[in-house]
Parts: structure tokens; C-alpha cells; sequence
């Protein structure tokens, strides 16, 4: 990933001399297949417009937008007081987010690995340092993590192996969702593994037999295995889960969004607007499906209420009208 | 017939002119970086500086206290009320006025948008709350009262009523006992408690016996306290007292970052922004100022001893600088990434080194020109590899087995030299042995045999040992008996990949010194009757040392340098532990990781500032020590490299 973005960096004065119509899009790695996707698919029909993507993590986003280096910022997060208070300074006025997805981050196994479900307390002792969750500590041993799936005896995971957790760099709006949601505010333990994208975590995953980590699911695959959460009312929630209700519950899941600078009293510019536009046509929400996403507006998008500045989540219709 | 010879000075007065322009030009340019990084580090450790603003200069930014809003689904009221929202639920629980708490928790139902609800409701026992709050992700409601007792009660599972008694309950400490007002910090894990003359933070821990309240840090008693505010984004709080004197606090370090005089008594104080604060008088006349301070709790201190962090239970030096949320106690303290650096640097020299110095000595003296001039290139070609490759290859091939092939290659490390020395004595002893050794420098893959069927016995039995001693397991065993954790990303891993890449440094400065001294002295003590390792120690080795020193400081440079090999196998966790068998964060790869995203200006890229800043005088240390080595040669025996 680091190579590709050097070689962006490189390469995009050159390609942007070059094409006619250029639109960059920075930030998100998790939104990264599905933008390249749509990015491939978008220029099926517009040949004359070049899409380049520089993924490394949603932060990269504010940075890249409040220095006019990019058109759109992939955000898997709403922007940080500390980011919207930087943009602000630097260009004068908000930034605008338009949610174009929804995402869940998938806590994964190894197949191996005998457990199918754990509680928010359990995540949060084997991830986090500060277990504000209210869970006991456990051993780094699987054998010392009780099984919540039985209905009446509690017997601990028949499983050999040491606990290795896998997180994404702090960089990553789903370190922060997962820090939010499943660690309650706590810190990430020190001996959590940090990789810097979704792939590289499920190869690891994959490959050790002790390992836990979270992924998006778009990127969840055979080779490892997903696990369920029971809640702190004992529901049994999960990502793919059967129910709809049970998906729905499910803490870990996030709005994605696109974010644009754009000056107060003016609308996006045309190139932009085609883009969103884009997003929203049948094709693209297939794309979106393939990827393991849901459209933005199957869920309530999630406003985030401890918010004193509200960047203001918008629809497309209100940044280029018609 | 003049005009050659001037054109040839002027030729040479002007590649004089150009060389030493640029070798200026690149003096300039470094020093140009170094003032660069201190002019991006030093102001973390300027004096904050505060500054009584124009009454229109606070337009923007956050409303006057920074409060969030009451979210539709929680009643109005002025009870004291807490909620929590997520996707899951959303709970919000109320003080009434008869002693209970009332409250609510919502779930969604299958449409969308739809929540029902579950009342909650329970009796307040004898400690009168007059502050609530939920706490861990809204499974818990915390109560405190004027008398500095709190509880702590666990909102039930399916029943929803508040579980009966409280989890925890008991006092923070006696003498907070006569605390005004509790105000949320910001992560609402901690909470400010308002004295008589001083404030009070006290933080939720989990220790053994579940979640407790702590005292975190108290500031300094002086005047009577009016009024003090948390600042939202971060870790500082603004107080005001009765003479009229407005303090800022780091609450990290529990340190006064500065003092100054409102000018007229102060009712109320609170932030308008990060930079900005804001006092109103008696009278309601609003004074803003703004305050000056890059490093915002950031000092020497918290980067370079263990801190008292929010939830922590004991003083730790850790490094998670972002949340990528707001009100998160930076925590950045560079002695991980320096553990880490050194870590991985001494671990790949350790391995490195043998072998590097090995082969320099063995190509630069014992063999033949012709073999020299086969074996030196093939060894440099290693510098070859792009570190990124070494990278890839060690973290996708050899990450996943290392921890099970463990015991096969200590067994190598341990079983080939004394082999090698076994081998050189035995041989010695043969008749053939005269004949041989100047064969052997001759056709070096004659070596080649032996060697492997060293390894081969060393792997084996490594594994033999194993079996034997470690139930099958050595990672396994350490675990079990000492408590060691291992990690497929290991600083073992990272010394392998990393000692690999730094062999050709060592390899060819060594290699270097050791056959530019003159083949006179040894050929000299050779005739005398000595043999060639006695040659080499005595004669060669004393003059060639400086040299080996040299490469040996360089490729250790070299080492702490590295950033890509790191940041594909070390893990980047910032353990401050020297487990070999866990991951490491080097100082290298959290620049590679975090300066890309980092704002500008911000304390975070002041401090990977600072990083750079030490890793650039590692280098330069090792790098100067090294020239200093050579330049000691070249004194010493009148010949350079």
C-alpha cells in the first residue's frame, strides 16, 4: 500500500497533466476496493475522466481535502472535532459529508478456532488495555476465555493457542469504530498488532491459529471464520447473522462517506456531481453489494450526537442541484 | 601554444569551484533539514502564551461550554439526566426528585427507525446522587453525591432493571469530600470535581475486582475556586478563582501551564475553541483570550517517563497518539518506539554481525583473487534487494512458520560454530591438513559440504530438544512456565529480515579493510614461519579493526534507519517490553505510519518531529563513530579505504 502511494505521489502531477478530466478521491482504505471498482466502472462511461485513488486510512482524508489535493475524501468516520476545527482554519468554512454506504467490521478467527461467539466484555479484555467494558482480565491463552455460547454450564474454549489480536493503524476509521464500540472508549492494548490494511490482517489471520481481529466485511473471506456477539442482554448479534433484527443490532457498523470541500453559497463542481450522481445508480449499488456494503439508506445514518460542531451530513441533491 | 595549459586551469579551477560548491550546497542542505525538524519540535517546549483577544474574534467555533445537545428521545427536564446512543441501544436515565432513578432503555426494531422501549427504574439506596452517568457503553450507571461517594450499578440483562445492590460502591477519597459540582472530561471516563480551592479528576479503572473511581490528580490549593471548565478536545482545564487569577492545567501531568489575571471578579469560565477561552464577569461581560500553546500538555515528562493516563492502572509509557475521536488523552510517550528501535537494531546486528564479519575475513585474506572476485559481488548483490522485498518475503513466507521452525534454528545458531572449531581441530591433526589449506582458499565450496551437514544436524536437533525437553513446544512451554507471550510478528523475525539487509554494509567495509593492508606484512610473517590465522590475528586483524569497527557502525546505523522491513513484519505494537518473542514499534516505521496523516502544527506531528529528531541523532552517532574509526586509520597506518 505504502508503494502505491508513493508511486501516486509520483505519478499524478504527470497524469493529471495528461487526462483530460482528473478527480482524485483520498482517504479510506476500507472504501478502497469499492471505490476503485466504481472508479473502473465510472470511466466505462465516461471515458474522458480520469479517477485516481490514493487509499491509506480515513485521516489521510481531511488532510488531503483542506489542502486541495483531492476533490472527494473517502471517510469510513464523520471527521473529528480536531480535523473539522483544522479544515475550518485553513479554508474557512465546513466541509460537506454525504454517506454513500454502510459498513460492518467483522470480528474474525482462525477456522480452527473452536469459538463461535463472545460477549462485548470478552472483545474488549482481549483487545484493550483499560477494559472500560467491565470485563475481567483474561489470560492471553484461549483456554482461559469462557465459552458464552452454551445455554447452561460455562466451560472454558477447548483451544490450545495464545490470543494474538490483530487492529488496523490508528489511522483508520475502523480503529476508532472498534475502539468506540467494542472497547468503550478504552485504549488498544500494547501488544495488539497494528497492519496497515483490511488484507494484510485476514492474510494474518489466516495464517495463525491463535489470532482474533476485526475486518470489514467486504473483505471477510473463506479462509477465516466469523464471530458472533452476545450482547450485554444476552442477544446474539453478528454481521451476517440470519435475522435481520440481529444484523441490525449489531454495534460494529458504520456510515461510509464521501467528503467535499465545498465553499459556502456554491455547489460541487460538475465532474464532482457526475461522480455522486454515479454513486447512486443501479450499477454502482451493485458494486456497493458485491462489496460486502449495504446502501446508506437501509440504516438510520448514525448522527453522532456528542458532536458541539455538526459538519452536517447531506444528500447529494443538496450539493448539486439540478 | 599558452592556450592550453589555461584552458586546462580554467578547467580545473572551475571542477574545483563546482565541487566545492556542491559538497557546500549539501552541508547547507543538511543543516537546512536539521533546523527544519528543531523548528517543527521546539515549540512543544515553549511557555504558553495567552493573549486577551478582540471582543468579535470568537465567531466561530463551539457553542459556550460545548455541551451536545439533548437528542429528541430524552426527556426535557432538569433533572440531572445521562444517555447513551448507539446502534445497539439507547439508554438515558434521570435523577428524579423522590430518590429514584428513572430511565429507558431503547432497541431497534425491525423497521427502520423504529425503537421500543424498555422502562428501567429502581430505588436510590442511601447515598443521595446528585450526578449521574453512564458508563461502559451503557451497561452501567454511575451516581455520585456531595459527599464524594459513589456507585456504580449494572443495568440488567433482559429484566432491564437496574441489578440491586450497586456492583461497586464506596468512597474516592476523604478529604474530595467537600466538592461543589462533578463535570464530565472529556471521554467520559474521568470526571472534574470541584473543591473549595482546588480541583479534583478522578477516573474509572478496572482493576481485579471490577470497575472503581480513583483519584487522578488534584491541582495546587490557592484562592478560593469559582469556577473550572475541562476542555472538550483535550486534556487542560481552565479554573478561576475569587482574587481574579485564571489557571490552565494539564490534567496528564497534573503541571500549572500558566497563570494570568481576568483584571475583575469571574462568575463562570469555558473554552470556545481548542486555542480559545472565554471568562464572564459578575456584571455578564464576556472576556475572550486566546491561548498559545502547541504542545498542549505535551512535555518532556509524558514523552520520556511513565504517565498516570485515564483508566490506566498504574503509571505506563505508552504511545496512541490518535482516536480518531475527540476528548482522547493523547498518550505520547517516545520510550516504546525507542525500546523498539533499539530492539530490532541490536537484535539484527547480533545476527548480522557473525556472519558479515565472518565472510570479510575469509574473503579479504584466505582466499584466492579469483575467488574473491567471484564471491564479494555476489555477496554485495544482497544490497540489491529492495528492503521492501526482504519485507514482503519475511512477513507473507516466513512469518507464519518462524515460531515453529524456532527450536531448528537456535540448534543451527548453537551447533555450527563449535562444529566449525571441532571440525578445524580434527583436521589440523590430519596429515592432509598441510596440503589442504591453501586447497581450501582455492576451492571455498569445498567448505560447503561440511557446513550443511553441520546445519543439518543442528536443525535436527533442535527439534530433538524440543521433543524432548519442551513437550513438543518451545513457544508453548515459555508460555506455560514463565508466563513469555509469543506473536507471529516477533523481534526475532525482524532481526532475521533486518540482520539480512545490513550484511552487505558490514560485509564490505570490513571486507575492505581487511585486504587493503598491505599483503606485504602478512606475506612478511607468513616467511617468518607463522601460520596464516597467526598472520592474520597478529598482523592483519590490529591493522584491519578500526575498519571492521566501521562497518559494523555503519550497518548498526543502517539498522535504526530502516523503515520498511519494520513496517511489514515488526507488528508495530508498542510494547516497552524486550520479549524477542513479541512485536516491537520502531521509530522509523510510526513516522512512516503517522507523519503522512498527522496535521500540521499539531502537537502529534510536533512530536513525530521529535522522533525523527532522535533517530537522526542515533544515526549520527553511529554513523560519526564509524568516520571517526576510519579517520583513526587512515592516521594511524597511512591508508584510507
Amino acid at each position: 500500500m505504502r508503494i502505491l502511494v508513493a508511486l501516486f505521489w509520483l505519478l499524478w502531477p504527470v497524469s493529471a497533466l495528461c487526462a483530460d478530466e482528473s478527480l482524485i478521491i483520498t482517504g479510506s482504505d476500507t472504501m478502497a476496493e469499492l471505490v476503485t471498482d466504481w472508479a473502473v466502472d465510472f470511466r466505462d462511461l465516461h471515458p474522458e475522466v480520469t479517477v485516481e485513488l490514493q487509499a491509506s486510512g480515513s485521516a489521510a482524508a481531511p488532510t488531503a481535502l483542506a489542502e486541495g489535493t483531492a476533490n472527494l475524501g473517502a471517510m469510513s468516520r464523520l471527521m473529528s472535532q480536531a480535523e473539522l476545527q483544522q479544515f475550518l482554519l485553513r479554508r474557512g468554512f465546513m466541509p460537506t459529508a454525504i454517506p454513500v454506504g454502510q459498513d460492518a467490521l467483522a470480528l474474525i478467527v482462525h477456522p480452527d478456532n473452536p469459538v463461535d461467539v463472545l460477549s462485548l466484555e470478552q472483545i474488549d479484555a482481549l483487545f484493550s488495555e483499560t477494559r472500560l467494558c467491565g470485563g475481567r482480565a483474561l489470560p492471553r491463552d484461549w483456554r482461559g476465555v469462557i465459552d458464552v455460547s452454551g445455554q447452561g454450564e460455562q466451560l472454558p474454549v477447548d483451544f490450545a493457542r495464545q490470543i494474538e489480536p490483530f487492529s488496523r493503524t490508528a489511522i483508520s476509521g475502523s480503529y476508532g469504530l472498534f475502539k468506540r464500540e467494542a472497547l468503550c472508549n478504552g485504549d488498544y492494548a500494547a501488544h495488539v498488532v497494528e497492519l496497515p490494511g483490511f488484507a494484510a490482517i485476514v492474510d494474518a489471520v489466516s495464517q495463525s491459529k491463535g489470532a482474533i481481529a476485526y475486518a470489514g466485511l467486504g473483505f471477510v473471506d473463506q479462509r477465516v471464520k466469523v464471530v458472533d456477539l452476545q450482547l450485554a442482554d444476552g442477544e446474539r448479534v453478528g454481521p451476517i447473522a440470519a435475522s435481520e433484527i440481529a444484523r441490525r443490532r449489531y454495534p460494529l457498523q458504520r456510515t461510509l462517506y464521501f467528503y467535499l470541500a465545498i465553499p459556502p453559497g456554491q455547489s460541487a463542481s460538475a465532474l464532482e456531481c457526475r461522480f455522486l450522481r454515479y454513486t447512486t445508480s443501479m450499477s454502482a449499488a451493485a458494486i456497493l453489494n458485491i462489496n460486502g456494503f449495504q446502501p446508506a439508506d437501509a440504516l438510520e445514518s448514525q448522527i453522532a450526537f456528542d458532536a458541539p460542531i455538526e459538519s452536517g451530513s447531506v444528500t447529494i441533491d443538496d450539493v448539486c442541484p439540478e | 601554444m599558452m592556450s592550453v595549459p589555461n584552458k586546462r586551469n580554467r578547467l580545473d579551477q572551475l571542477s574545483t569551484v563546482l565541487i566545492r560548491g556542491t559538497s557546500v550546497l549539501v552541508l547547507l542542505l543538511v543543516l537546512g533539514m536539521l533546523l527544519q525538524m528543531l523548528g517543527s519540535t521546539l515549540p512543544l517546549f515553549d511557555s504558553v502564551q495567552v493573549v486577551l483577544a478582540q471582543p468579535h474574534d470568537n465567531a466561530r467555533g463551539y457553542a459556550a461550554g460545548g455541551l451536545a445537545p439533548r437528542p429528541a428521545w430524552v426527556p426535557s427536564g432538569h433533572a440531572p439526566t445521562a444517555w447513551y446512543n448507539s446502534s445497539t441501544q439507547r439508554v438515558w436515565v434521570q435523577l428524579e426528585a423522590d430518590g429514584t432513578v428513572a430511565g429507558e432503555r431503547l432497541l431497534p426494531t425491525d423497521g427502520p427507525g423504529d425503537w421500543h422501549s424498555q422502562p428501567l427504574s429502581v430505588s436510590r439506596q442511601a447515598v443521595g446522587a446528585d450526578y449521574i452517568e453512564l458508563v461502559a457503553a451503557g451497561n452501567k450507571v454511575l451516581a455520585l453525591d456531595s459527599a464524594g461517594r459513589y456507585q456504580l450499578w449494572a443495568l440488567g440483562g433482559v429484566q432491564a432493571d437496574i441489578k440491586q445492590p450497586p456492583v461497586t460502591a464506596g468512597y474516592t477519597e476523604g478529604r474530595i469530600s467537600a466538592y461543589r459540582a462533578v463535570k464530565p472530561t472529556s471521554g467520559k471516563r474521568a470526571w472534574l470535581l470541584l473543591l473549595e480551592d482546588a480541583v479534583e479528576q478522578i477516573h474509572l479503572v478496572q482493576r481485579d475486582d471490577g470497575l472503581v473511581l480513583e483519584p487522578l490528580w488534584r491541582s495546587a490549593s490557592g484562592a478560593a475556586l469559582i469556577d473550572a471548565e475541562p476542555s472538550l478536545v483535550d486534556q487542560r482545564v481552565l479554573l478561576a478563582r475569587a482574587d481574579g487569577a485564571l489557571e490552565l492545567w494539564s490534567a496528564t501531568t497534573g503541571r500549572r501551564l500558566a497563570r494570568w489575571q481576568a483584571g475583575t471578579s469571574v462568575a463562570k469560565v469555558g473554552w470556545l475553541s481548542r486555542d480559545q477561552v472565554y471568562a464572564l464577569s459578575a456584571d455578564g461581560e464576556r472576556m475572550t483570550w486566546t491561548v498559545t500553546d502547541p504542545a498542549k500538555g505535551v512535555s518532556l515528562a509524558t514523552l520520556f517517563t511513565p504517565q498516570q493516563y485515564q483508566g490506566y492502572s498504574e503509571p505506563s509509557a505508552v504511545w496512541q497518539p490518535t482516536a480518531a475521536s475527540d476528548g482522547y488523552e493523547v498518550k505520547m510517550s517516545v520510550l516504546p518506539l525507542l525500546q523498539g528501535t533499539l530492539k530490532a537494531a541490536l537484535l539484527a546486528l547480533l545476527l548480522a554481525l557473525p556472519l558479515a564479519v565472518g565472510a570479510a575475513v575469509f574473503v579479504g585474506f584466505f582466499m584466492t583473487p579469483t575467488w574473491r572476485d567471484r564471491i564479494k559481488p555476489s555477496i554485495e548483490m544482497i544490497a540489491a534487494f529492495p528492503t521492501v522485498v526482504v519485507g514482503a518475503v519475511a512477513a507473507v513466507w516466513l512469518a507464519p512458520r518462524l515460531l515453529d521452525v524456532l527450536m531448528g534454528l537456535v540448534g543451527i545458531v548453537l551447533c555450527v560454530p563449535p562444529g566449525i572449531a571441532l571440525l578445524a581441530v580434527l583436521w589440523r591433526r590430519h596429515t592432509l591438513a598441510q596440503r589442504t589449506t591453501y586447497l581450501l582458499g582455492q576451492l571455498p565450496f569445498l567448505l560447503l559440504p561440511p557446513l550443511a551437514l553441520l546445519m543439518w544436524l543442528g536443525w535436527q536437533g533442535g527439534f530433538a530438544v524440543e521433543r524432548a525437553l519442551f513437550d513438543g513446544s518451545i513457544v508453548d512451554w515459555l508460555y506455560r512456565h514463565y508466563g513469555l507471550n509469543a506473536q507471529h510478528r516477533n523481534a526475532i523475525l525482524v532481526g532475521v529480515a533486518l540482520g539480512f539487509a545490513i550484511i552487505p554494509t558490514i560485509f564490505t567495509v570490513a571486507e575492505d579493510a581487511i585486504h587493503a593492508v598491505p599483503r606485504a606484512a602478512a606475506a612478511g610473517s607468513l616467511a617468518l614461519g607463522a601460520t596464516q590465522w597467526q598472520s592474520f590475528r597478529d598482523v592483519v586483524l590490529p591493522v584491519a579493526m578500526p575498519g571492521i569497527l566501521s562497518g559494523v557502525m555503519l550497518g548498526f546505523g543502517r539498522a535504526i534507519g530502516e523503515t520498511m522491513i519494520l513496517l511489514l513484519v515488526s507488528g508495530n505494537a508498542p510494547l516497552d517490553s524486550w520479549n524477542l518473542l513479541e512485536g516491537l514499534r520502531s521509530l522509523s516505521a510510526t513516522l512512516a505510519i503517522e507523519l503522512p496523516e498527522s496535521l500540521v502544527g499539531s502537537p502529534h506531528y510536533r512530536v513525530l518531529f521529535l522522533a525523527a529528531l532522535l533517530l537522526f541523532g542515533l544515526t549520527f552517532i553511529s554513523n560519526t563513530i564509524a568516520q571517526l574509526l576510519r579517520r583513526h586509520l587512515r592516521r594511524r597506518y597511512g591508508f584510507d579505504l
